[in-house]
């Protein structure tokens, strides 16, 4: 099947004296192009999905493929298109906020000029090339995370994985981050987890809920705004609500 | 990385010329004896023991870096290989910088002439080995620990092993500062010994690092391990402490002089050098007072004279240096002083070396240097005042002079001290 999905994908966490922890049963999802909102409440297992897509992790069975790649046969291939950003993403100490993601592009195989020069796009289309020249490790957090989706912009993959991205930002930021998820979403296929509702704007095209081990919703925005109770005032969270407390 | 980033954040950059400047300042320190490429390599791979810690402290700290800033545990398409040699490629380069330049400079303050290349590729594989020990402590231990003990641990193993008693050890460290006399080469067992302990330790830190990830990796490293030991002990073991073979004598540069055959290494054999013709003066000297010598002279033998044959152990490139190693094979120690119960003083022998080097034209400085102590006190050694002595004798006839110094040195080689010195 052509696209980014996640077939049959069982994942555990060990955890020491107390057995395996289930977060994944059986999942299977076919993520549409476009830009998806990943749904879930904390601990649902929302990093844990997003870090089997980009290979951090790997499932203990099922795989994830994109077109035809495989995430596990064929890696280097697989991982130089998909690109990924982690909740908690840390500068390398000492590197400039263009070193931090030429050495990015780098690492995803791109040569060193061809990173260097991707380097200043990714900025620009974040709004950080003032701050480029500046030590990464010094910025606030917000500005990491910028730094941090210019490090998944830098190699142009094809699937973005962005894990809470919006996190630490400021309004003003949080605007020009749904800008740009409009530019990026266009002719990819973007992820981006949240737990916080009130994000989920048109910037999305489809949103997933992922609740106790599996995809509990996979849809248009619309749809899934429509599940809510007539006349609700947030109609996202309250067809979240409604679709999470449903499956109690 | 490119340059400007690298001489920005990297300690190994930084390091590289005081580095460079301290191993000079180190070699020149040293002495190279002999001209001798090799000896002079061997003496620069010693700055290793304090050096390589820079190497390896370095590479931890670029570790440390990485760790910290998430990138080991991400996914990237770069295989941990080539991030691992790229974020090591500055240590490397730090100690190939210092290796080269202690060589170079060594092969210069020395005379040297070439250096022993196999010498420097075992350093610089283990100037490899260090690094990824370094690095793999900087990916696995706190940065307060990896530093230190990466500043120390190849200190400990190329200074402190040598210092045990198992004599061989110091062998598998890939540095031979124990190398070479001129008449012997560098071992090839000490070189494999430390060419394959070295190739072990980057398998087996490389697996460690995570950047083997073949199918066996586990099994290769482990038996890399292993056989790695093994073999280089075995290598080893057979060694010793000085790390070196009888050189091939058919290098020796032999030519005749005065109806003696003068055999010498070509280090010591070129127009430029002092050796040749002051031996050969020597020799025209010696004959024309009709003094007996042995008819071979060669260095291949340094050490070991007999009645035919003179060992030249030749070390310092100064004609007066050179008269008192002649001195020394013509009056070399006998067996017999080797026993516990001789009871040989070995005053005689000193006597007759003073003559022979005041008979070849050698300088007072030099005798007073050697024989200070004889000259100051000769009743003390039951010797007349030497001096005097060596007046009477090269005042005698001919034939005197040859009986006295029959006499003298029969008595030496029987570990005898004579009746008396006087010259009859």
């Amino acid at each position: 099947m052509h696209g980014f999905l996640y077939r049959d994908i069982s994942f555990s966490y060990r955890r020491k004296g107390q057995g395996e922890l289930a977060v994944l049963e059986r999942l299977t999802w076919h993520v549409p192009t476009g830009v998806t909102a990943l749904l879930g409440i904390n601990g649902a297992g929302k990093s844990t999905l997003l870090s089997l897509g980009a290979t951090a992790l790997m499932p203990k069975s099922g795989k994830v493929s994109l077109n035809e790649l495989d995430s596990r046969d064929q890696q280097t291939r697989f991982r130089k298109r998909v690109a990924w950003m982690p909740q908690h993403y840390r500068a390398v100490p000492g590197l400039t906020v263009r070193e931090q993601v030429t050495y990015s592009g780098w690492l995803k195989g791109m040569s060193r000029d061809d990173a260097w020069r991707g380097a200043s796009e990714a900025l620009a289309r974040v709004a950080l090339q003032d701050l480029a020249d500046q030590p990464a490790s010094e910025l606030s957090g917000g500005q990491q995370r910028r730094v941090g989706l210019a490090s998944a912009l830098v190699h142009d993959a094809e699937v973005l994985l962005l894990d809470e991205p919006t996190s630490g930002l400021d309004p003003e930021q949080r605007a020009m981050f749904r800008e740009l998820l409009v530019n990026i979403g266009a002719d990819r296929t973007v992820v981006v987890s949240t737990h916080d509702t009130g994000e989920i704007t048109t910037a999305y095209s489809h949103v997933a809920v992922l609740h106790e081990g599996n995809i509990a919703f996979d849809g248009a925005l619309q749809d899934f705004a429509a599940r809510a109770p007539a006349g609700s005032e947030r109609p996202i969270e309250s067809a979240f609500l409604a679709l999470i407390s449903g499956g109690r | 990385m490119r340059l400007r980033t690298l001489l920005r954040i990297s300690p190994a950059v930084w390091l590289t010329l005081p580095t460079l400047i301290l191993s000079i300042l180190y070699v020149t320190r040293a002495i190279y004896p002999n001209n001798y490429g090799v000896a002079a390599t061997a003496g620069a791979t010693s700055s290793m023991a304090f050096l390589v810690g820079f190497v390896a402290t370095t590479a931890a700290w670029e570790a440390a870096r990485l760790r910290r800033g998430g990138i080991w545990a991400a996914p990237h398409t770069r295989s941990r290989l080539d991030i691992t040699i790229t974020a090591v490629t500055p240590s490397i380069l730090l100690g190939a910088v210092f290796l080269l330049g202690t060589v170079v400079a060594a092969s210069v303050y020395g005379q040297a002439g070439l250096p022993e290349i196999r010498m420097v590729v075992v350093g610089f594989i283990a100037i490899c080995a260090w690094s990824l020990v370094g690095f793999l402590a900087g990916l696995r231990l706190p940065m307060s620990v990896a530093l230190p003990s990466m500043l120390l641990a190849p200190f400990l193993w190329f200074a402190f092993v040598p210092a045990l008693p198992v004599e061989w050890l110091r062998q598998l460290s890939g540095m031979y500062r124990d190398c070479c006399r001129i008449r012997a080469d560098i071992s090839p067992a000490a070189l494999l010994a430390g060419l394959i302990m070295n190739v072990a330790i980057i398998v087996v830190a490389l697996y460690a690092i995570g950047a083997l990830r073949m199918r066996w990796s586990r099994i290769v490293a482990t038996t890399m391990l292993v056989v790695g030991v093994v073999i280089s002990s075995a290598f080893a073991s057979n060694v010793g402490p000085i790390p070196e073979v009888a050189r091939d004598r058919s290098a020796l540069k032999c030519g005749t002089v005065s109806e003696v055959e003068l055999c010498l290494w070509p280090e010591h054999d070129g127009s430029s050098q002092v050796f040749r013709p002051t031996l050969n003066k020597v020799i025209v000297e010696l004959t024309r007072e009709g003094l007996p010598i042995p008819s071979r002279w060669s260095e291949e033998l340094a050490g070991s004279s007999s009645a035919d044959t003179l060992g030249l152990d030749l070390w310092k490139s100064d004609p007066d240096s050179i008269r008192w190693s002649i001195a020394q094979g013509l009056a070399p120690w006998p067996a017999c002083s080797e026993a516990s119960n001789s009871g040989f003083s070995g005053s005689s022998i000193d006597v007759l070396r003073g003559w022979w080097f005041t008979a070849m034209g050698g300088s007072e400085a030099m005798l007073q240097e050697n024989l200070g102590w004889l000259i100051a006190e000769p009743s003390a050694f039951g010797v007349p005042p030497i001096k005097d002595l060596y007046s009477a004798v090269s005042s005698a006839s001919v034939t005197s002079r040859v009986a006295w110094l029959e006499r003298l040195t029969s008595s030496a080689a029987e570990c005898q001290s004579p009746e008396n010195y006087s010259v009859q």
